[in-house]
């Protein structure tokens, strides 16, 4: 079980959290002036690494916050937790 | 035809064990009191409004005639007694009048159990993995959690073996069914 | 072996309590304190087991949780429980248990004539040979053959309890290197210490020694630990998992030694710890050796002799042979002599051994046989003869016979294994240790430290010589794993098979995968695959251990999680006049809801008709409650919004309502609902029954993650809130006999207005929308007052033929009217053009969220899913929702029917579905598919009842 430092609640367990997927996507600032392929790429491209991922999680059973995480996908070691609008830390060991 | 009457969600049914026991609180009237706290200086502002510091995170602090929880960042449950929300309420808009500040009465959206002897501490770490321990959640702790698999906050406001459950009004009965299962071997 | 009750002094039993059991339904007497298979053994019960596959007779092997051979069925019906090890089962009065994978019993099993046939079914003997025709023809045969216990057919009876525990420090194990590790982490009174252990009481293998100091010492350590109040005792407890974040999983056993009928209101108890630091002191298990016949009753540990006699008081046999590659045996050896048992010969492999050892043996009378093997056994239904060869060299080959040894049991070491079964889940690293032949901890990944023998710290040098099969002789009869059948042959052929990594070898052979995992076989099993690949051991390398380390009760499991506690239910706030009204409950999301109300004599059809007519020509009244109700607060709130929905929000009026579609980013329609503004800064929202917290969550996400400018906040008041509405054509009339400042009258409060006032003297919010097509008031009252409020406008109604009406009704209702139920009758990918809703999306001025994917060329596929009403053809016929609609060429799926009822107001089905490219074929007759059957039907506008849509403002 993954255990996480809610960065308002501290050290909870997985069981309280849900899971968002992958951090820090942009959405276009114009939505009508992307190409379609660049829409389709902002919707679901999606890193799959092995090794250090950033994602966000949201402590839904607790605060309600969404925040960051920066989880290694190997180990399931959380290196850094971070809030929404902090800038990405970085840790070294991005996967591959 | 007649004033529509208020009912306790439990009609006073509890739980009696002797090591363990749960009831509902009817005592209590609750209000939210929220602001943008992304935008800074806003929580520093409604404290110096309301002349008192407000809990931080994972606490709960009394003030006069009320009880205040931490519920999320920049969100706060206050406990009054049951039937004077409207009268804190208006204390409170005067005092915070001109911030963004949003109030709520949510009395009627939650059931708070009174959960409580020796084996309380014991029994709500069968429902959440949250640290009950009284080094880890004494006097002054308030945590919101997973508990049976429902959110709720959870309080300890005055240390010991009392404990208020928060938690959605719906799953009252859940929760009542739940904890009567949980807490079969605290005769 | 001969039945004995008398014990030696020293035994932990207790001779003045006799407790009676029974075994194969043969009544048999043993001591508290005693195991099943210590009892049995002082009642020479020799065969306890047959062997999983070619039913061969078994005794008991060792003595505690890597017993390998003595499973049995325990206890009958309900209670019964299978692969019970008999060695870990405390005897208590009325204990009933039976042996396994025999028929009619172990003693005689028909089956047994299976080990003749050892030669023909080698490991893949079921791969290779079931496979013509195929499986499926064979498996009722190989199940009935195979498998080891029964699995009980009936619910478990027994409670179960989850419990959760943090601590500074859990250790694992309470012999004495744990104990001593437990008041170590106890000095500090600030460190909370969790001390865990398996066994019945605690002392590990301390309570298997005879000698004084050791109790003594064990005595005052158990009195420190008592005194220390930071320290907590789990004793029957097994940790089963070992999860990342020093996370374990562990079973307490609270009711199992007193058996069903004296069992507590608890059986087990299933621990999830959270753990800061943990200390590993789980012990070593004896491996056996690899020998011709080595699986005869009689052959055991040497370790588990040892506990027999000291911890259990039995002399288990007349002559007593040891054999080992180690010096452990012989100090056990000498053991046993010293409190009076006949050894009578130590056989070892060894050519060599230390002298002080052998001059003790040779002094205590023990006949010696250095380099020596044991190449055969003898004895029909026990141990009788030993065959013996010497060895040459180090014990490369075989060389002249040595004659033969008479011994009714045999006592075997092959050496020790650390038991880091916890520590490898854990993720830590292990390293072969050559002298020891044993894997021992190397790095660790998690805050873990492994103490005493489970870190290879051996009190005493074993100076082994590894012997992993016997030379010279056949493999074919040399067991490895005991419980699955699996020889050293076996091995040997997946070796020449070419299965050359050990995870493929163990599944092949299924070495090490019975219900033990190998606790006696891996090693063993390793070596024998390094020696048939000509590689080290540390190449072979071992296999990965996984939780749970014990079987564990799939009731521990569950926990109190099951029935009505399965997943937590909600209740609406009128819940207990729903049940006086006799409502059919089902569930709705997480909601009890009413389905309709059936009157005695009513079926569920009959109840839904009959509120359906009621609610169309009189007036009905529907627990609303779930219908999601989220507020919106802040400066920014209309802005988001404008995000947020489909529709135009910047023109929505205070006091205004209007009908919304909101989508996520891919464009699909999540939500729809009725949008109110109650200020310039604040809104109220209405979602779909049950979907009040997604919508919640949807929001909150856009918000805290992408707009994090906007000062906005958005609470989900559903439940703060009763929810009712009253429908049909009196609806109106009922309501104004409430007392209310809210004018309710037809010109005061038109379709689809808002007003907030006071009803009956508490706060109230009345929306007029209207989800049945007839005049419709969605009342809201504080949560509290919904039931007052609910007998209230049932009283009110009386007189004008008011009913309670459910789901099921309601939903009836809005079929018939064609509206549409977002997740009913859109799927994951309803775009807005597919519900008629593309116009609205092109007068928008502003981006909102999905509508940029609206434009991606899937929008514009001709054949999108879109919604549409059907018409049945056949007079009466009837459909279902999930029936197919066919291409015209009647080959593959083009839609789906989504929504069917039969109308009781109109007398025909009323059919709503989404088809390919619909909105542009109206009119055309398409074919519908279900269970087999076909079915004509013409695409028609959805809305069969009161097209004009004249009822609502009635």
């Amino acid at each position: 079980m993954i255990r996480i430092e809610c960065p308002w609640c501290g050290l909870r367990s997985e069981t309280e959290f849900t899971c968002g997927g992958q951090s820090h996507i942009a959405r276009p600032a114009d939505p009508a002036a992307v190409s379609d392929r660049e829409w389709a790429q902002y919707l679901y491209q999606r890193e799959n690494p092995k090794g250090l991922h950033y994602e966000r999680w949201r402590h839904t059973y607790g605060c309600r916050q969404w925040f960051n995480v920066a989880r290694d996908t190997v180990t399931h070691e959380v290196r850094a937790v971070y809030r929404m609008t902090d800038p990405k830390p970085a840790l070294g060991g991005e996967g591959a | 035809m007649d004033n529509l009457a208020r009912r306790t969600v439990l009609a006073s049914a509890t739980l009696e064990r002797e090591q363990f026991r749960v009831t509902e609180n009817s005592a209590l009237g609750l209000i939210r009191l929220q602001t943008f706290h992304r935008k800074p200086g806003a929580v520093d502002h409604l404290a110096a409004r309301l002349g008192a510091p407000l809990p931080g995170p994972g606490t709960t602090r009394a003030g006069q005639d009320r009880q205040w929880f931490w519920s999320a960042p920049g969100e706060w449950v206050i406990a009054v007694r049951a039937g004077t929300e409207d009268v804190v309420l208006a204390e409170l808009r005067a005092q915070l009048d001109g911030l963004f500040a949003v109030l709520s009465v949510m009395t009627d959206s939650r059931i708070v159990l009174d959960v409580g002897g020796a084996s309380a501490r014991e029994v709500l770490a069968r429902g959440s993995t949250v640290d009950f321990h009284p080094s880890r959640f004494g006097a002054g702790s308030c945590v919101l959690t997973r508990f049976a698999g429902v959110p709720a906050m959870l309080a300890c406001p005055y240390g010991g073996d009392v404990i208020l459950l928060f938690a959605d009004r719906s799953q009252a009965r859940y929760l009542l069914e739940w904890f009567e299962a949980a807490s079969v071997d605290c005769e | 072996m001969k039945q004995t009750l008398r014990r030696l002094p020293h035994a932990r039993v207790d001779a003045g309590k006799p407790i009676r059991f029974t075994f194969d339904g043969q009544h048999y007497e043993g001591l508290a304190g005693d195991t099943l298979a210590s009892a049995l053994l002082a009642n020479g019960v020799g065969v306890v087991g047959r062997s999983f596959k070619l039913h061969r007779p078994r005794g008991v092997l060792g003595s505690g949780k890597e017993e390998a051979n003595a499973l049995v069925q325990l206890e009958r019906g309900e209670y019964t429980e299978p692969n019970a090890r008999a060695t870990l089962v405390p005897l208590y009065e009325g204990l009933e248990a039976c042996g396994q994978n025999a028929w009619p019993n172990v003693h005689s099993d028909l089956f047994g004539a299976l080990g003749l046939f050892k030669r023909l079914l080698p490991a893949s003997f079921y791969y290779k040979t079931f496979m013509w025709p195929s499986w499926h023809r064979w498996e009722w045969l190989v199940r009935r053959i195979a498998g080891l216990g029964t699995a009980p057919q009936s619910a478990d009876p027994q409670t179960y309890l989850k419990q959760n525990v943090h601590a500074d420090v859990v250790v694992v194990g309470a012999g004495r290197s744990g104990l001593e590790a437990a008041l170590e982490a106890a000095r500090d009174s600030a460190c909370r210490v969790l001390l865990i252990d398996e066994q019945e009481e605690a002392g590990g293998s301390l309570l298997a020694s005879p000698s004084d100091a050791d109790r003594a010492w064990l005595a005052a350590a158990l009195r420190e630990v008592a005194a220390r109040e930071n320290i907590t005792r789990l004793q029957r407890t097994t940790v089963n998992g070992y999860y990342d974040n020093n996370v374990l999983a562990a079973l307490e056993r609270l009711g199992n030694h007193l058996g069903p009928a004296g069992a507590g209101p608890v059986r087990e108890r299933f621990w999830r710890i959270f753990a800061g630091r943990v200390v590993l002191a789980t012990g070593a298990i004896e491996r056996p050796l690899v020998f011709p016949n080595n699986d005869r009753p009689g052959i055991l540990l040497a370790s588990a002799v040892r506990e027999y006699s000291h911890r259990y008081g039995l002399t288990l046999g007349e002559r007593i042979v040891f054999y080992t590659n180690n010096d452990s045996a012989w100090r056990t050896a000498l053991e046993l002599v010293e409190v009076g048992l006949p050894v009578t010969a130590i056989i070892d492999i060894r050519p060599a051994v230390d002298t002080a050892l052998r001059q003790r043996a040779e002094d205590a009378g023990i006949t010696l046989y250095p380099g020596t093997a044991v190449t055969n056994t003898r004895g029909r239904r026990g141990l009788r003869r030993l065959v013996l060869h010497r060895l040459t060299g180090q014990g490369e080959a075989l060389g002249a016979p040595a004659g033969t040894l008479d011994c009714d049991v045999l006592a075997m070491s092959g050496g020790w294994t650390p038991t880091i079964h916890l520590y490898s889940q854990s993720g830590g690293q292990l390293r072969y240790r050559d002298g020891d032949a044993c894997f021992v901890p190397e790095r660790a990944h998690q805050a873990v430290t492994v103490v005493g023998r489970a870190n290879g710290e051996f009190p005493e040098p074993l100076h082994l010589q590894p012997q992993w099969l016997t030379p010279g002789v056949s493999p074919e009869h040399q067991w490895v794993d005991f419980q699955y059948d699996v020889t050293a042959s076996d091995i040997q052929l997946a070796a020449r098979e070419n299965f050359v990594s050990v995870e493929h070898v163990k599944r092949y052979t299924t070495n090490g995968m019975s219900v033990d995992q190998g606790k006696t076989s891996n090693v063993n099993g390793l070596g024998v695959l390094a020696l048939a690949t000509g590689r080290p051991i540390p190449e072979v390398g071992t296999t990965r251990f996984r939780p749970p380390y014990h079987p564990t009760t799939i009731g521990a499991y569950a926990g109190i999680e099951l029935g009505g506690l399965y997943t937590p239910f909600q209740q609406l706030p009128a819940h207990a006049a729903h049940v006086a009204a006799g409502a059919l409950f089902e569930d709705y999301g997480a909601w009890q809801r009413p389905a309709c109300y059936p009157q005695p004599g009513e079926d569920e059809d009959a109840a839904v008709a009959r509120e359906a007519r009621a609610v169309r020509s009189a007036v009905g009244l529907l627990d609303y409650s779930p219908l999601g109700k989220l507020e919106v607060h802040g400066p920014d709130a209309r802005e988001f919004l404008n995000r947020v929905y489909l529709n135009n929000i910047r023109t929505l009026e205070v006091g205004a309502a209007r009908y919304g579609l909101m989508l996520n980013e891919a464009g699909i329609v999540i939500d729809d609902g009725v949008l109110v503004c109650l200020a310039e800064d604040h809104f109220l929202l209405h979602t779909t029954s049950g979907g009040a917290s997604t919508i919640h969550q949807h929001l909150e996400e856009w918000l805290q993650c992408e707009w994090t400018d906007l000062a906005v906040i958005v609470n989900n008041a559903t439940t703060q809130w009763a929810t009712l509405m009253l429908s049909g054509p009196r609806a109106r009339s009922v309501l104004q006999q409430l007392d209310s400042d809210i004018d309710v009258g037809r010109e005061a409060f038109g379709h689809m207005q808002y007003r907030a006032g006071r009803l009956l003297g508490q706060p109230c919010r009345i929306l007029r929308a209207s989800f049945t097509g007839e005049v419709s008031f969605e009342i809201s009252v504080p949560a509290s007052c919904g039931q007052a409020l609910w007998e209230a406008l049932m009283q009110a109604g009386a007189a004008q033929g008011i009913v309670p009406f459910g789901i099921e009704t309601l939903m009836l209702l809005r079929t018939e009217k064609g509206y549409l139920h977002v997740g009913a009758d859109t799927d994951g990918n309803t775009m807005p053009q597919d519900l008629g809703w593309g116009g609205a999306v092109a007068k928008k001025p502003d981006d909102f969220i999905g509508r940029r994917s609206l434009s991606q060329p899937v929008g514009a596929d001709p054949d999108r899913f879109q919604f549409t009403g059907l018409e049945l053809l056949e007079p009466d016929a009837r459909t279902v929702s999930g029936a197919h609609v066919l291409t015209a060429a009647g080959e593959s799926t083009a839609g789906y029917v989504t929504s069917a009822y039969y109308s009781p107001n109109l007398n025909r089905s009323v059919v709503l579905g989404i088809v390919a490219g619909a909105r542009e074929r109206e009119g055309e007759v398409v074919t519908i598919f279900y269970a087999g059957r076909r079915q004509r039907a013409r695409l028609v506008k959805p809305g069969a009842y009161d097209p004009a849509g004249e009822a609502f403002n009635g």
